[in-house]
């Protein structure tokens, strides 16, 4: 039987915390099921997949490509997961004493990573895709960018910053409910709303409508494709952070 | 343990006392460590801190660097005496101002004891 | 038991600590200090401001005015104070999908002083199932999770607020012993916000109560008991016993009166008092806290 005589340290270890090892925690955190990151997004590809290639296994439709649309299932799943991170994720690591800056660029990081790998699953099998035909089927899923453009490259990027947009888009409206409520994110869509009202209806007046389908024709590729999503990018992420570092949960 | 008047540390050394009086915590013997008087009586353990250490400074107990407290010599003795005094104060005068109350005379306290006395 | 560093600074010092939503004063000018390694008991009514304090303590939100210092440091957006904190609170969010585990090992990731062990100590003896999916815990179960991540993170600053929403009594049992326990053991700055004050009162060393936003108790927990006595008996004897200290609380019935009085009695006193037919009794902190928030009265430290 001892008693036990213990010092204790009333100021915390002098070392700086890493701020990256803790971004690092936070990303751990958001992938702590990652099971869940994967499994998902593969299941809903797989299945549509299946089910997809066995409607056009069955009906011959000579040779002409049909496009099916279910790739934009990932574009739900990324902006589902991103949306319940800051509905979730945030409030829980806040409480565990994590600051907003942390977060905010965990879950950016994260979203930088996820967008580039999920871009790079899903060009590559469009490659493939291409080389078998359509998966002998002549269907067409994974094929979207090479609607609007034939440089490889540029395909992947399109794939990447349209995913990267999703997932700002995400996190601001998140970041926007968690720092206004419901009656904030309202306010936000309706003002999105009514500003891209605003702008049809001046655009209508003007007469500009052949103006904007020639630019979006005559550009150089890059900047409907890539540069266009990735300003809608960088705009969404400003507003964002503008909402969440004040943000009470 | 909170029905009394008294401060949680002062009922803790109370206790403590109580062992030593009735002997099962021996002099020269090692008394529980603040920790396991907390985490018995479910108190702070500053409280129980301080009731040993009440009885540190009264001489009761002793400590014993990095091993734990212990029970003086002659502890059971002084703590005797001191609670005979203590016994006037909270039992004998009660009684006699309860008896005064129900009219009872101090040789009638004294003739009530003698009896009790013979069938012991 | 511990040896405190000799000087010891202040955890927390709050001076003059305002805060207003929109035109309600949640907290009215409130200063106090937390020393180190201390139990203390956040007490007082509902919306009396304690949660409010807790959160611009923890960096969850900013004060309206006034100085706030924990860990030497301020705690909003200040990485290296925060991850010296934890703070459980009743409404504490998790994330749905994930599972019990899930939870813990990220609570691992977070929090520095993370104790594994402890924790799956904690989980077997509160009997919470690893594998069970947040969304499918009852409101227990989700209080005993928030209370096992507060226990095992051992923060060096750890505060409750409220976290037995829907704890029975012996699961709230289970968490007083086993936090003295482990305070015994790695003592740390507990503050404990709470309501069912009877059942925590032998537990803290010192106690703050909060009324009205306005800090009215902030005493030592001994100290503070002793300051204070209910005496029941014929009304002008106890009257005559109140006399020129503070009155908390009076009630009569015909000609016997109870009174909860500041003053205290020595030993003679109180034989004579007794003579006379009146008990003193102590006052519980229970009893101490209702009387001073319903009459708003204030005992100065």
């Amino acid at each position: 039987m001892t008693t036990q005589t213990a010092t204790t340290t009333m100021t915390p270890p002098r070392t700086e915390p890493g701020s990256d090892s803790r971004i690092g925690a936070v990303l751990r955190v958001h992938t702590v099921a990652w099971p869940l990151l994967i499994a998902w997004p593969v299941a809903i590809l797989a299945s549509s997949f299946l089910i997809s290639y066995t409607i056009y296994f069955l009906v011959d439709n000579d040779q002409e490509e049909g496009f099916t649309g279910s790739v934009f299932s990932v574009y739900g799943f990324v902006l589902a997961f991103y949306l319940q991170a800051m509905a979730q994720t945030f409030p829980f690591t806040l409480g565990m004493s994590v600051t907003r800056r942390e977060f905010f660029s965990a879950t950016a990081l994260l979203a930088l990573a996820q967008s580039a790998v999920f871009a790079a699953a899903l060009y590559l099998l469009s490659v493939v895709e291409a080389a078998t035909d359509g998966w002998g089927v002549w269907m067409r899923m994974f094929g979207l960018a090479d609607y609007l453009t034939d440089n490889p490259l540029l395909q992947f990027l399109t794939i990447f910053s349209t995913l990267l947009l999703t997932t700002a888009i995400a996190i601001a409206a998140g970041a926007i409910y968690q720092r206004w409520r419901a009656t904030g994110l309202l306010a936000a869509g309706v003002g999105v709303l009514g500003l891209g009202g605003i702008a049809a209806i001046v655009i209508t007046w003007a007469r500009w409508w052949p103006a904007v389908g020639d630019w979006f024709a005559d550009s150089p590729r890059a900047l409907p494709l890539v540069a266009l999503p990735l300003t809608g990018t960088a705009i969404a992420i400003a507003v964002a952070w503008l909402a969440l570092r004040r943000a009470t949960p | 343990m909170n029905d009394d008047g008294r401060p949680l540390f002062q009922q803790i050394a109370e206790l403590v006392e109580n062992s030593i009086i009735d002997g099962s915590l021996p002099e020269d013997g090692q008394v529980p460590s603040t920790n396991e008087l907390a985490a018995f009586h479910r108190i702070n353990p500053a409280t129980a801190a301080k009731g040993l250490g009440q009885l540190v400074a009264e001489g009761i107990l002793y400590k014993k660097r990095g091993i734990g407290m212990f029970v003086t010599e002659g502890a059971r003795d002084a703590l005797r005496f001191r609670r005979r005094e203590h016994f006037v104060r909270q039992y004998i005068e009660p009684l006699i101002a309860e008896a005064d109350k129900l009219g009872m005379s101090i040789t009638e306290l004294k003739s009530m004891l003698d009896n009790r006395e013979e069938s012991r | 038991m511990t040896v405190t560093a000799i000087d010891a600074e202040p955890i927390v010092s709050v001076r003059g600590l305002s805060k207003r939503f929109g035109d309600v004063t949640a907290l009215d000018d409130v200063s106090l200090t937390i020393e180190p390694d201390k139990i203390y008991g956040l007490l007082g009514r509902n919306g009396a401001g304690k949660t409010t304090l807790m959160q611009i303590l923890t960096g969850q939100d900013t004060q309206t005015s006034g100085d706030v210092t924990v860990l030497g440091g301020t705690p909003f957006e200040n990485a290296r104070v925060l991850r010296n904190i934890c703070f459980i609170k009743e409404s504490q969010t998790y994330v749905d999908d994930l599972r019990v585990k899930h939870v813990l090992a990220a609570a691992g990731h977070l929090m520095p002083g993370w104790d594994r062990e402890f924790a799956d100590r904690l989980l077997d003896d509160f009997q919470l199932p690893l594998c069970r999916k947040v969304k499918k815990l009852s409101r227990g179960m989700k209080s005993t999770l928030g209370v096992i991540i507060g226990l095992a993170a051992r923060a060096p600053l750890t505060l409750f607020d409220e976290p037995y929403l829907g704890l029975d009594a012996v699961a709230r049992h289970l968490f007083y012993d086993r936090l003295l326990a482990d305070y015994a053991e790695h003592p740390r700055t507990i503050v404990l916000s709470t309501h069912l004050i009877d059942e925590v009162s032998n537990l803290l060393e010192h106690v703050i109560v909060v009324d009205g936003g306005r800090i009215i108790v902030d005493d030592d927990a001994d100290a503070l008991r002793r300051r204070a006595v209910v005496a029941t008996g014929p009304a002008e004897t106890v009257d005559a016993f109140a006399a020129g200290a503070r009155v908390l609380h009076r009630e009569s019935l015909g000609s016997q009166a109870r009174t909860t009085v500041e003053r205290t009695a020595t030993e003679p006193e109180r034989a004579l008092l007794r003579a006379a037919g009146v008990e003193l009794e102590p006052v519980s902190l229970q009893d101490l806290v209702i009387a001073t928030t319903t009459g708003a009265r204030e005992i100065t430290a």
